[in-house]
C-alpha cells in the first residue's frame, strides 16, 4: 500500500481527490495548502497530488503555498491537478494566465502519447473541466500526453522526473476511464519507492 | 470502496465518547443525511437521542406528515413543529441568494437554540456532508447546516454544541450506510431535498403565491421523472421580467443551425466556474425543433463563456397562449441531474414528449405561469439547486 498526500488548494473536489485513491484501497490524506516538501517527505508520503483551486494563476501565485517549490524539487511523483498543472509552466520559465476559451463541463481530451499516466486512456476519453486558465507557453523539458479541442496542454509531463500536470477533474469520477489516471499515478508511486 | 460496516463500527465509540451522558436533538428533515444521522445515532446513544422536524414553510406537499411516518418505521420518534410564520418574516423583501440562505440559517439555528433547550438537550446532530463545507468554504454558496467550519461559535451564539458523524462522507456513501444501518428502501433512496427546500428553488424574494405554484410544478415533475432518469429532479420559479438578446439569438441559431430567440431573465442563479463561484442570469432559448438534449447539453458551453452575464442556459418547452404576447409574471425550469456525488453533474436526457407532459401539466395548474423550461446546463458551470 501506497500513502498519497491531497493538497487542500481550495477547490472543489481536492477532498474527492482523497477519497478517490482510498477507493483505490490506498492510503490517503488531505494535507494543508501550507505543508512543506520536507513536512511531505518526513510524514513519509511516496506521492503527492496538489488539488485545484480558485487562485488565478497570472497574478495569485503568492496564494499557492509551497507548491511551486514541490514542484521543482520533488523526488517523490508530483500529479498537480487544475491550478497546480497551470503553475507548472512559470515555476519553469513558461507561462500560464486567461484561457481564450474556458472550459466547464464534460469535454473529450484527445491523448497525444499515453506514456505512463495515460496508459490504457487512448484514443481519447471525457472528463469534468473547470477552468479559466491554462498553460500558455509550455516550459522546455516537458512534453505533452494529452489535448483538447480547446485547450493545447491539457495532460504534460517532465522529461525525467515523475511530474504530472493534468488540467481536468478526473477525480470527480463522472468520465468511464477517469479511475485509469489514478490507478496509473498509484502504480508510478509504488515502481518509484521500489 | 466505501466499507459501511467499518464506517459504522469506527464511528460508534466517537460518538458515544463525543455525546457522553449528554441528550442530543436531531434536526431532522426526512432527506437521507439527516435520516441516517438519526439511524447512526440512534445506534450509539440510543434514548438519549431526540428528533425534531421543522416545518419551515418550504417543504414539499404532504412531506412533514409523510417523513414523520416514514421515521417511525424505522424506529425513530420525530415531533413535528410548524414555524412557518418565523421563515416567511426573516426572508421578506430579501431577494439575494446568499442573503436569503443566511436569514434562512439564522432563522433556522435560533429555533434549534430555543428548541434543545426545550428538550434539554447539550448537542445538536445534524446530517451535514462533504460537499456542504467544501461549497460553503469555497464560498461557492453558504449552504445553512455549516456553522463551526466558518468560525460560528455555537455553544455561545446559539447555545448548544454540534455533532455531525456523516461530516466527511458524500451523497453515495451515505446511503450505503443507510442501507448498512437496516433502514428501509425509501429512506436511504430518496432523492435529496436541500434543507432550506422550496426556498432555493423559489429565485428571488419568496412569495406565498409563488411558493405555492412552485410547490405543484415539483409535485409534477416528481410525478413524472423516477430515480431511475435522474439523482435529482425538481422545478424551481422565477419572474419572467427580462428583455430580449438578439446577439444571443443569433450566436445560438448558428450554434444549433436552427431560427432561435433568446430571452435574458432578469432572474439570477448561482454557478461555480473553476473553483469560483458565479453569479449570473437566465438566458431562455426558443429553437424551432427539438433538438437531442445531449446536444443542447454539449453547446450551451458556448453561450455561457462568450456572455460574460449568463449562468445557466434553459429551453422553452411549452408557453402559456395569451392575447397578445402578453407576458404572465413567472416562470418555470424543469431540472434533473445525474451524478455520483453532486460535486459534478450532467443533464438527463429526459425525452420531449414527457418534458412536454409536464410543462403542460404546469401550465394547467399555475395560472401565473409564462413559459416552462428545461435546464440544460451541466454542474459545472451550473450548481444543481439554483440558488
Amino acid at each position: 500500500m501506497v500513502k498519497i498526500a491531497a493538497v487542500k488548494v481550495g477547490g472543489q473536489y481536492n477532498h474527492l481527490i482523497a477519497r478517490t485513491i482510498m477507493d483505490l484501497g490506498e492510503e490517503s490524506e488531505l494535507v494543508p495548502l501550507s505543508i512543506t516538501l520536507q513536512e511531505l517527505e518526513a510524514q513519509g508520503f511516496d506521492g503527492v497530488v496538489m488539488g485545484g483551486g480558485p487562485q488565478r494563476v497570472a497574478d495569485e501565485q503568492d496564494k499557492l503555498g509551497n507548491l511551486a517549490d514541490i514542484i521543482r524539487n520533488a523526488k517523490m511523483p508530483v500529479l498537480a491537478l487544475c491550478v497546480a498543472h497551470q503553475l507548472i509552466a512559470p515555476a519553469f520559465g513558461g507561462k500560464a494566465g486567461p484561457a481564450a476559451q474556458p472550459e466547464f463541463g464534460a469535454i473529450e481530451v484527445f491523448v497525444d502519447d499515453e506514456d505512463d499516466l495515460l496508459k490504457g486512456m487512448g484514443p481519447s476519453f471525457k472528463t469534468v473541466q473547470s477552468h479559466n486558465d491554462e498553460i500558455l507557453v509550455l516550459p522546455k523539458g516537458f512534453s505533452v500526453l494529452a489535448h483538447s479541442e480547446k485547450c493545447r496542454y491539457q495532460v504534460i509531463r517532465h522529461a525525467n522526473r515523475p511530474l504530472f500536470g493534468a488540467q481536468f477533474h478526473a477525480e470527480t469520477m463522472q468520465g468511464e476511464k477517469d479511475e485509469v489516471i489514478f490507478q496509473n499515478f498509484v502504480r508510478i508511486c509504488k515502481e518509484s519507492g521500489k | 470502496m466505501f466499507d459501511a460496516a467499518k464506517f459504522i463500527e469506527a464511528s460508534l465509540p466517537k460518538l458515544r465518547a463525543q455525546a457522553g451522558e449528554h441528550d442530543a436533538l436531531i434536526a431532522l428533515s426526512g432527506g437521507v443525511d439527516s435520516s441516517v444521522a438519526a439511524a447512526l445515532m440512534n445506534k450509539a446513544i440510543g434514548k438519549h437521542l431526540k428528533a425534531l422536524l421543522l416545518d419551515t414553510g418550504f417543504m414539499r406537499e404532504g412531506e412533514p406528515g409523510q417523513v414523520k411516518a416514514m421515521m417511525k418505521a424505522a424506529g425513530i420518534t420525530v415531533e413535528v413543529r410548524d414555524v412557518s410564520g418565523e421563515f416567511f418574516a426573516a426572508l421578506k423583501g430579501l431577494s439575494d441568494a446568499e442573503e436569503k440562505r443566511k436569514a434562512f440559517r439564522e432563522t433556522f439555528y435560533n429555533i434549534f437554540g430555543r428548541e434543545t433547550k426545550n428538550f434539554k438537550c447539550e448537542y445538536l446532530v445534524q446530517g451535514t456532508i462533504a460537499p456542504d463545507w467544501i461549497e460553503t468554504e469555497g464560498g461557492i454558496k453558504s449552504q445553512h447546516n455549516i456553522l463551526e467550519q466558518i468560525g460560528i461559535d455555537t455553544k455561545t451564539k446559539f447555545g448548544f454544541r454540534l455533532i455531525e458523524p456523516l461530516a466527511q462522507l458524500y451523497k453515495d456513501q451515505v446511503r450505503l450506510l443507510g442501507k448498512e444501518l437496516g433502514l428501509p428502501d425509501e429512506v436511504y433512496s430518496r432523492q435529496p431535498f436541500p434543507g432550506p427546500g422550496l426556498m432555493v428553488r423559489c429565485i428571488g424574494e419568496v412569495r406565498e403565491d409563488t411558493v405555492a405554484e412552485l410547490r405543484k410544478s415539483v409535485a409534477i415533475v416528481e410525478k413524472h421523472v423516477t430515480n431511475a432518469d435522474a439523482q435529482q429532479y425538481f422545478a424551481a420559479i422565477f419572474e419572467s421580467k427580462g428583455k430580449d438578446a438578439m446577439n444571443i439569438a443569433e450566436q445560438a441559431s448558428h450554434l444549433f443551425n436552427d431560427r432561435c430567440s433568446a430571452y435574458l431573465h432578469e432572474a439570477k442563479a448561482t454557478g461555480v466556474k473553476g473553483d469560483l463561484r458565479f453569479y449570473g442570469q437566465l438566458v431562455g432559448l426558443k429553437l424551432g425543433k427539438r433538438h437531442p438534449i445531449s446536444e443542447l447539453s454539449k453547446k450551451q458551453l458556448d453561450i455561457v463563456i462568450k456572455n460574460e452575464v449568463v449562468c445557466r442556459v434553459l429551453v422553452k418547452i411549452l408557453s402559456q397562449h395569451t392575447s397578445r404576447g402578453q407576458k404572465l409574471p413567472y416562470s418555470v425550469a424543469i431540472r434533473a441531474i445525474r451524478t455520483r456525488d453532486f460535486m459534478t453533474a450532467t443533464v438527463s436526457e429526459i425525452e420531449w414528449a414527457r418534458l412536454e407532459a409536464m410543462a403542460k401539466e404546469i401550465l394547467a395548474a399555475c395560472p401565473h405561469v409564462w413559459r416552462v423550461y428545461y435546464d440544460v446546463t451541466p454542474k459545472p458551470p451550473a450548481t444543481v439547486e439554483f440558488e
